[in-house]
């Protein structure tokens, strides 16, 4: 990372700017549900934080707002609080604390805490955002982009990945675009600047990962506007960064190698 | 404490073969569903592992260097067949429910692990009491994993509810992932953490960690 103005705490104070639009819409369609499952979440994470900054020293970051925000937006509807509380105790600790805080994890929080509510309470309903939410996931992503926090070809590769598994199944792709979770998943949650893959080439192989598994389970499980869809997506895919960027670094020393003798 | 009590106690919290050296995790996986498959497991693992470790002990002057994996192998399958018919005798119910697991107790690396590790060369007291410590520390973990899965994923006990769930009129919301495999791995890693938050002589050194297949290759 950059020093100076470039710490961490930027970077999560940025990708918060950006989520405000989302976290606005999502509050005026959820409403009072909406504002309590988000306190709670909040609540939830601030205390893991609390626990690992005495035990580990490690430090508290603002990023728990944006997965607060994620999980409130695509988690399950009607959950008691109890099963809030637990779900993101999971994805506070086994998906990022443990790791070593924000940072050093190598998948997304708000992503283990949803894939864990989705398996754990399989039959608890679960709301698809609509075109509401995937609008004003727009101007957060193309800010961004612009600051280079998000690394455009994820975005763009996760589309064309799934435009490609959407052609092969015959799907109507022009319904896409009015799916919150799909357009939110994909700049916040497979857009992650922490569980993405890092090289250039890297970043387009993961993106189109994570893109072609969104369109497999979206086209053949799920349904492509359902959150478990990007969810479970950005899961697999953001497993694979590490591995992606390994080989994309090794070829290209290879390359060099070969070029340079 | 005197070396015999040693022995037979070490492995079950100090050198446990599942927190400490990550053996049998495979059987750990598949039959801690519900508390009566774990102990059942345990039990038999327990039986196979004490009988093996004696059996190769008596014979361990006896068994060729060379071929000596083959005939602890052929020792262990009997063994293994033995305790499969018996639980197929007796408790045909259960021996459904733990489907293969029984039979794969032949692959289970505690066994072989044991078998070459310590009762080759260990007189038959010294291998009986290691084998007996050893399934209990396994059996110990097998069960705090059994109870734990068995409790969140069904609110009861050995089949006994003791959660209120949903659906009989309660609040509990049985944890349908606690059911499935990987829900154990968590178990089991956070069981690891939590030993090794306690006993910090059990966490690794730097210097243990796994080397990558390019450090190996190298002379």
């Amino acid at each position: 990372m950059i020093r100076g103005l470039w710490e961490r705490e930027t970077i999560a104070l940025l990708i918060l700017a950006a989520a405000l639009p989302v976290g606005i819409a999502g509050a005026v369609e959820g409403g009072w549900a909406f504002a309590t499952t988000f306190t709670l979440a909040l609540a939830v994470l601030a205390f893991w934080q609390g626990v690992f900054l005495f035990a580990r020293a490690q430090l508290a970051t603002g990023i728990g707002v944006l997965t607060a925000l994620a999980v409130t937006l695509l988690g399950p509807q009607g959950l008691a609080p109890w099963q809030i509380i637990l779900g993101v105790s999971f994805g506070a600790v086994i998906g990022e604390q443990v790791f070593g805080g924000w940072g050093r994890n190598i998948i997304n929080t708000a992503v283990a805490s949803l894939a864990f509510l989705f398996f754990a309470f399989p039959e608890a309903v679960t709301p698809e955002p609509g075109w509401l939410i995937a609008v004003s996931s727009v101007p957060g992503a193309a800010l961004l982009v612009v600051l280079g926090v998000l690394a455009w070809p994820i975005p763009v590769g996760a589309i064309m990945g799934i435009a490609t598994v959407g052609l092969l199944m015959g799907a109507d792709l022009s319904v896409l675009f009015s799916h919150g979770a799909i357009v939110f998943g994909i700049v916040f949650l497979s857009g992650d600047p922490v569980t993405s893959s890092a090289t250039p080439a890297g970043r387009w192989a993961y993106g189109g990962l994570a893109g072609g598994l969104a369109g497999l389970l979206g086209w053949a499980a799920y349904g492509v506007g359902a959150p478990q869809t990007i969810v479970f997506a950005t899961l697999l895919a953001s497993l694979f960064a590490p591995l992606i960027d390994h080989t994309v670094i090794t070829i290209s020393a290879a390359a060099r190698k070969r070029r340079h003798g | 404490m005197t070396s015999a009590f040693r022995r037979l106690l070490d492995p079950v919290i100090d050198n446990n073969p599942v927190t400490l050296q990550i053996l049998g995790i495979c059987s750990a996986l598949a039959v801690t569903t519900s508390l009566a498959t774990a102990l059942t497991m345990s039990v038999a693992l327990t039986a196979v592992l004490v009988a093996s470790s004696t059996v190769i002990s008596l014979i361990r002057r006896h068994i060729p260097n060379a071929i000596r994996l083959i005939v602890q192998i052929t020792i262990i399958a009997s063994l293994v067949i033995v305790a499969d018919q018996i639980l197929q005798a007796f408790a045909w119910q259960m021996s459904q429910r733990l489907s293969i697991f029984v039979g794969l107790i032949v692959t289970n690396c505690l066994v072989l692990g044991r078998a070459e590790g310590f009762a080759m060369r260990n007189g038959v007291g010294a291998s009986a009491l290691d084998a007996l410590g050893n399934g209990l520390g396994y059996s110990f973990i097998l069960l705090i994993v059994g109870a734990i899965r068995e409790v969140f994923g069904t609110g009861a006990l050995f089949g006994h509810p003791v959660l209120p769930t949903l659906a009989k009129g309660g609040w509990f919301t049985p944890l349908n992932l606690m059911m499935l495999a990987p829900s154990a791995f968590f178990i089991l890693g956070l069981l690891i953490w939590f030993i090794r938050t306690i006993k910090v002589e059990q966490v690794e050194h730097e210097g243990t960690a796994i080397i990558s297949a390019d450090e190996a290759r190298k002379p």
